[in-house]
C-alpha cells in the first residue's frame, strides 16, 4: 500500500457517513482521484475543516491498486478559496472547470493540466465584479484547450478556406467552424454573426474584451460545444447553470 | 429474495450503513419480541404516512402549518434560514432564538445539479413580503452554504431593502455541519450574527 504525497485540488466534497466526507480531488502527480477523509466531520477533526471545494493542498493519501476509493491521511492546506462563493457565476465557473477536470482527465501526472485549474481558479477569485463573467468563460475555454479540445476557430473545418471577418457556423459536434460554402449538416450548431464570432474568439484565446463587444450569447456557445463535442453521452450537471439567467 | 435479506438491503440503503452494519441491525431485529419490531416498523410507516414538508416554512411535521408557525409566541419578524429541517433542531437545542425558521431543502451546488429553482426560495420570497424585519442567513459555513448566503442576499434586497439581512457569525466550524455544532456554539454564532 504505497503512501503517496502530491499537491491536489478539492474538486468536490460529499458526506459519507456522519462522521467522514468523500473528496474528489485533482491530484497534480496521479490525475482525479476519489479519496475518504475520515473522521472529517468531527469538531476536531485533524483536516480541521479544511475539507472543501476549490482548496488546494498537499495530499498524503494511500493509494490502492485496483480501488477506487483511497484513505486520505492528511491534507496540509496552501490556499482555500471559500470566497468563490461570494457570487453565482464565479461559483458556477469554478464548478464547471472542476466537472471538467474531474470527467476528462486522465488518471495520471500532468503538470499543465493541475497548473490550469489553479489559474482558472485563481482568476475567478481574483477578477473585478464587472468582469467575472468573462473571466469565467475565458478561464472554462482555457480547461477545454488544456484538455485537447481546442475548438477550430479560424479556418473552416470541412474545406479548410480561412475564416476572416465574415460570420460562419459553429458546428459543435464537428468541434469548429464551417463557412458559408459548405454544406451544412443537421449536426447541432449556430450561425455566429461577425460580431458574435469576433467575441468568441478572444474569449477563447483568453483575451480582454472591449465594451463595444457583446457576450450575451456566449455562455450558450460554450455550454453547447462542451455538451455536443467533449460530453458526447454524458451530461454535466454545471452545465445548466451556464445560462443567462443563473449567470447574469 | 427472503425476508431476511431483504431486510439487510433496506438497511444498507441508508447513509452511512454498510454491509456488516445492515447485518447486525438485522440480526437484532430479530432476537427482539415481535411486538417491539412492530413498533418500529410502525413509527417508519407513520412518519411515511403523515410527515410532510409544512407549506409555510418547508419544515417537516406531522402538522400543517408546523408548530414552529402556529406557535404565537415566536416573533414573525424575524425569519432564519436554513439548509435542511434537522439543522432547526441543532438551533432550538441551543435555546437563544425564538423567530420562525424557513427550511430551502438544499444548498446551490452546480456540481450537484442544484441550483436556485431546486431550492424552496419562492416561497421564501412571498413570506418576506410580508412582516419580516430581518432575516438571519444560518446556511452552513461551506463554500456551498456562502454561495447559497450571497445569492439570498441579492435576492431579498430586490424584493425589499428594508428587511435587515444578518449571517450567523464564524465560529462554526468551517466545513462544518450546523447539525454537529454544539448549542453554546450556535448561540454565540447567533448573537454575534451580523449584517451582510
Ligand atoms: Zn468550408
Ligand atoms: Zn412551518
Amino acid at each position: 500500500m504505497p503512501i503517496v504525497s502530491t499537491r491536489s485540488v478539492i474538486l468536490q466534497t460529499y458526506r459519507y457517513s456522519d462522521t467522514s466526507k468523500i473528496l474528489r480531488l485533482m491530484t497534480r502527480d496521479h490525475g482525479p482521484r476519489s479519496a475518504i477523509a475520515k473522521g472529517a466531520l468531527r469538531p476536531k477533526s485533524k483536516f480541521g475543516g479544511v475539507l472543501e471545494p476549490f482548496a488546494e493542498g498537499e495530499a498524503t493519501m494511500y493509494l490502492k491498486d485496483n480501488r477506487d476509493l483511497h484513505t486520505l491521511s492528511e491534507f496540509e492546506l496552501i490556499r482555500d478559496r471559500q470566497r468563490l462563493g461570494v457570487d453565482l457565476p464565479r461559483f458556477t465557473g469554478a464548478s464547471l472547470a472542476c466537472e471538467l477536470v474531474m470527467r476528462l482527465a486522465p488518471e495520471e501526472r500532468d503538470d499543465r493540466l493541475y497548473r490550469t485549474l489553479l489559474n482558472a481558479l485563481d482568476a475567478l477569485l481574483e477578477a473585478d465584479q464587472g468582469q467575472v463573467e468573462q473571466v469565467a468563460l475565458s478561464a472554462v475555454w482555457r480547461v477545454v484547450r488544456t484538455l485537447g479540445f481546442t475548438p477550430e476557430l479560424a479556418a473552416c473545418v470541412s474545406c479548410g478556406r480561412v475564416l476572416e471577418e465574415d460570420g460562419a457556423r459553429f458546428d459543435f459536434s464537428a468541434g469548429g467552424l464551417v463557412c458559408g460554402h459548405c454544406p451544412r449538416g443537421d449536426s447541432p450548431g449556430r450561425w455566429l454573426e461577425p460580431g458574435e464570432l469576433r467575441t468568441l474568439r478572444r474569449l477563447e484565446a483568453g483575451r480582454p474584451l472591449d465594451a463595444s463587444l457583446d457576450s450575451g450569447t456566449q455562455p450558450g456557445l460554450l455550454r453547447d460545444f462542451i455538451r455536443y463535442h467533449l460530453a458526447e453521452g454524458t451530461s454535466l450537471r454545471s452545465l445548466e447553470f451556464l445560462d443567462p439567467r443563473a449567470f447574469g | 429474495m427472503s425476508a431476511i435479506d431483504d431486510l439487510m438491503q433496506e438497511f444498507g440503503r441508508l447513509p452511512g450503513i454498510g454491509k456488516k452494519t445492515a447485518r447486525r441491525l438485522t440480526y437484532y431485529l430479530l432476537k427482539q419480541p415481535p411486538g417491539d419490531v412492530r413498533q418500529l416498523a410502525g413509527a417508519v410507516e407513520r412518519v411515511a404516512d403523515e410527515v410532510e414538508a409544512c407549506s409555510n416554512c418547508g419544515n417537516l411535521s406531522d402538522e400543517d402549518p408546523c408548530g414552529y408557525c402556529r406557535d404565537d409566541r415566536r416573533d414573525p419578524s424575524v425569519v432564519c434560514v436554513v439548509e435542511e429541517a434537522s439543522d432547526i433542531a441543532a438551533i432550538e437545542k441551543s435555546g437563544h432564538y425564538d423567530g420562525l425558521y424557513h427550511v430551502l431543502g438544499g444548498r446551490l451546488s452546480p456540481l450537484d445539479g442544484v441550483g436556485p429553482d431546486d431550492l424552496n426560495v419562492a416561497g421564501l420570497a412571498e413570506r418576506l413580503r410580508d412582516e419580516v424585519e430581518e432575516m438571519i442567513i444560518a446556511t452552513n459555513p461551506s463554500v456551498e452554504g456562502e454561495a447559497t448566503a450571497t445569492y439570498l442576499q441579492k435576492l431579498v434586497d430586490q424584493i425589499d431593502e428594508e428587511i435587515q439581512i444578518t449571517r450567523l457569525a464564524r465560529g462554526l466550524p468551517v466545513g462544518g455541519d450546523l447539525e454537529y455544532a454544539d448549542g453554546v456554539t450556535i448561540a454565540e454564532a447567533f448573537s454575534g450574527r451580523r449584517e451582510m
